[in-house]
């Protein structure tokens, strides 16, 4: 992916940029607003990272102009302040995640990839597919090898985002946001507990696991 | 600490201050008396004095323009030979030297021509040889006649002269005794204000030098001072409760953190000696030593997450405390707690413990989702940890008879001694029997920190009776919206 980090903090950008291009992107760096804002539109990018203090426009400011001018990339958005209202304003804006710093590689990767992928997922889909793992979204059945297999509604909801990211690491604080809805850090381990009683269902019977703990970022499912 | 308290001198209170300016407005006012009094007295008497000599001159002075010395002559005769005697007199010729009268002669400031009054003194009559005659205050008319000789009329008044100057040492004397005393109290009162004031700004010297545990006296006095002294120590105990809980929460922080650090970095230095040591032929490590070193940077990264998880809390705790970051809404409590017992439910499972949760409708607070979110995972999270191996907990949401909204988590299991329960809600508080236990210790106070910032408070009391014990409930105490 081609990504712009506009960030003024150039020890933080170089690490986010270091951290990128280890996991084989192409990242630019902008060190404030009106530059970042220059640079963004001037070519198409598959992602931006944003800072939402920087100097001479604010990352908040930088994204609303953006997408005034049509700028159609991701947008994730950095930030020292961890809170809801920082995290709705930045959504609202027009940003489509938002990652608090300090923050681990492993979550930036992570974020950065299923932010990537967010482009295919625009038409509905009815049906995932990873492997010998089906899920009909409609129907709400799963099967694997043609087996079913009974889930709860909430761990359907974590089967489905972790499907969407097949072949991704999928972070502990992602899957609290996007399948529980949960837009705080609970610091607890709970999550280990739900992940684990999936995987008892999809991968217990079956030879080759699929659900696969990435230690000290998330989780992947793989085919 | 370079700054000290200068006491000042007691002149320089604002107590002496404003003595002094009494004494001085006691001065001009009993000065303004002394003179009425004077006015009323003194003054009066004289000018009664001074008409009857007016008088009596007249009478004379019509003699002579009538009859000349002669009549003049006789009519002081008579005057004289009438037994008592009122005024003095002195009719003398035109070069002062007496004609007729009382007087040898007249003063030298007698007038030339027209009337004159004057004040002067006689000698005593009665005064013994060789003495020095007592002499006494006397006023006089003198009036130049039309053929150059003189009139003089003169009246005693010793009398008032001496009243006049008993109610001038009276005055003076009492003047001066209000002032002395008025200065003396002033001293005194303004000595006794320097000393609450000096003992009052020992005291924050003592504070400042770092004593937080000092207090100003009680004096009972129900003045300024007593409520200035109360205040102050309302402020120096809240100000060493805060100064205690940062103290121990750098202690405990410290305490915490080093071990985690010691760990990381005895895997750093391991690694680093292996990376050492390495064969210098073979620049791939071989693949046992290659899983060893990722094994031990993993534990390494891990540890530093346990340690940022530690500081996030702490963050959040102080953020929480001083108010920031909220976002207050109304939010259904039934359905917060709703989906954390469902969230909580399996870790429960898989801790082998009974989890049950009973959950009234419809409790709406305005509340901040993710700081009660926050609450709600401490509580449960701490029941999952310390509740004991097949025992069980419980979610408990209702609508108290009082109005108020409580969440409560009850387990079975020790609990916590009445003694204990004030001090496991202090921040990094671990109860011996937690010591081993993964936590922060901050997980408690964080929820009252959150109770707090929503008006509520939290309670302790028996949970779940059991074979280990009374249990224990924790509940969360915040207005209905």
């Amino acid at each position: 992916m081609r990504i712009l980090i506009i960030e003024d903090d150039s020890e933080l950008a170089a690490f986010a940029q270091r951290t990128l291009e280890e996991a084989r992107h192409n990242c630019d760096l902008a060190e404030d607003g009106a530059n970042g804002l220059s640079l963004a539109l001037d070519s198409a990018w598959d992602l931006l990272i944003v800072d939402r203090n920087l100097p001479k426009l604010n990352g908040i400011d930088l994204v609303a102009a953006y997408r005034k001018q049509n700028g159609q990339a991701p947008v994730l958005f950095l930030s020292a302040f961890g809170s809801v209202e920082h995290r709705v304003e930045g959504l609202t804006v027009g940003g489509d995640d938002y990652l608090v710093k300090p923050f681990a590689p492993s979550e930036l990767v992570a974020r950065v990839e299923a932010l990537g992928r967010r482009g295919t997922f625009n038409a509905p889909q009815t049906r995932l597919r990873v492997g010998d793992l089906e899920m009909d979204l409609l129907k709400r059945t799963v099967t694997r090898a043609g087996q079913k297999i009974d889930l709860q509604p909430r761990e359907f909801r974590l089967l489905e985002f972790l499907m969407q990211n097949a072949g991704n690491v999928v972070t502990r604080s992602m899957l609290l946001e996007k399948v529980w809805d949960y837009h705080f850090d609970p610091m607890t381990n709970v999550i280990d507990v739900h992940v684990s009683r999936l995987r008892a269902k999809i991968d217990k019977e079956f030879g080759a696991p699929m659900l696969q703990t990435v230690r000290g970022s998330g989780y992947r499912l793989e085919a | 600490m370079a700054w000290r308290v200068t006491i000042p001198a007691f002149w320089r209170t604002s107590t002496f201050r404003l003595t002094l300016i009494f004494a001085a407005i006691l001065a001009v006012f009993s000065s303004i008396l002394l003179a009425y009094l004077f006015n009323e007295t003194i003054w009066a008497a004289r000018r009664e004095a001074f008409g009857r000599l007016n008088g009596e001159y007249r009478q004379l002075a019509d003699i002579h323009a009538a009859g000349g010395i002669e009549a003049v002559k006789r009519a002081l005769f008579e005057r004289s030979a009438n037994g008592e005697q009122v005024f003095y007199y002195l009719l003398a010729a035109p070069d002062g030297s007496p004609i007729s009268g009382d007087f040898s002669g007249l003063p030298a400031r007698a007038p030339v021509s027209g009337i004159s009054r004057h004040a002067f003194s006689i000698a005593e009559a009665s005064a013994a040889p060789g003495e020095p005659a007592a002499r006494r205050a006397a006023i006089a008319i003198i009036g130049r006649q039309s053929d150059a000789t003189s009139i003089l009329v003169a009246l005693d008044i010793e009398a008032t002269a001496e009243t006049a100057r008993r109610l001038r040492r009276a005055g003076s004397l009492g003047a001066a005794t209000g002032i002395i005393v008025a200065l003396l109290g002033g001293i005194l009162v303004s000595r006794a204000a320097a000393a609450k004031v000096r003992t009052l700004a020992r005291l924050t010297e003592d504070v400042i030098a770092g004593d937080l545990s000092r207090r100003a006296p009680d004096w009972r006095s129900g003045d300024e001072y007593s409520t200035l002294a109360s205040a102050l120590n309302a402020m120096l105990v809240r100000l060493e409760r805060l100064v205690q809980s940062a103290r121990n929460a750098g202690d405990a922080i410290a305490h915490d953190l080093r071990t985690p650090l010691a760990r990381v970095r005895n895997r750093l230095e391991d690694i680093a000696a292996h990376l050492e040591t390495a064969p210098p032929q073979s620049p791939e490590p071989g693949p046992q030593l290659a899983a060893e070193l990722a094994a031990s940077v993993s534990e390494a990264i891990a540890e530093t997450g346990r340690m940022l998880e530690t500081f996030n809390a702490v963050l959040r705790l102080s953020q929480i405390e001083a108010g920031e970051n909220g976002a207050m809404r109304r939010v259904d409590l039934a359905d917060m707690a709703g989906t954390f017992a469902e969230f909580f439910e399996p870790a429960f499972e898989d801790a082998g413990l009974g989890f049950e949760a009973m959950i009234g409708s419809g409790l709406m607070a305005i509340a901040d989702s993710a700081m009660m979110g926050q609450a709600l995972t401490n509580l449960l999270d701490n029941a999952t940890k310390y509740t004991p191996a097949g025992g069980a907990a419980a979610l408990r949401a209702r609508r108290r008879s009082d109005g108020q909204i409580e969440v409560a988590v009850v387990n079975t299991g020790p609990g916590i001694p009445e003694d204990q329960r004030g001090r496991v809600l202090e921040r990094f508080t671990r109860l011996d029997t937690a010591r081993n236990s993964p936590g922060s210790g901050l997980g408690l106070s964080l929820v009252v920190a959150v109770a707090e910032r929503h008006q509520g408070h939290v309670e302790l009391s028996d949970g779940l009776p059991g074979p280990d014990g009374p249990g224990l409930r924790v509940a969360l105490v915040i207005p209905a919206a």
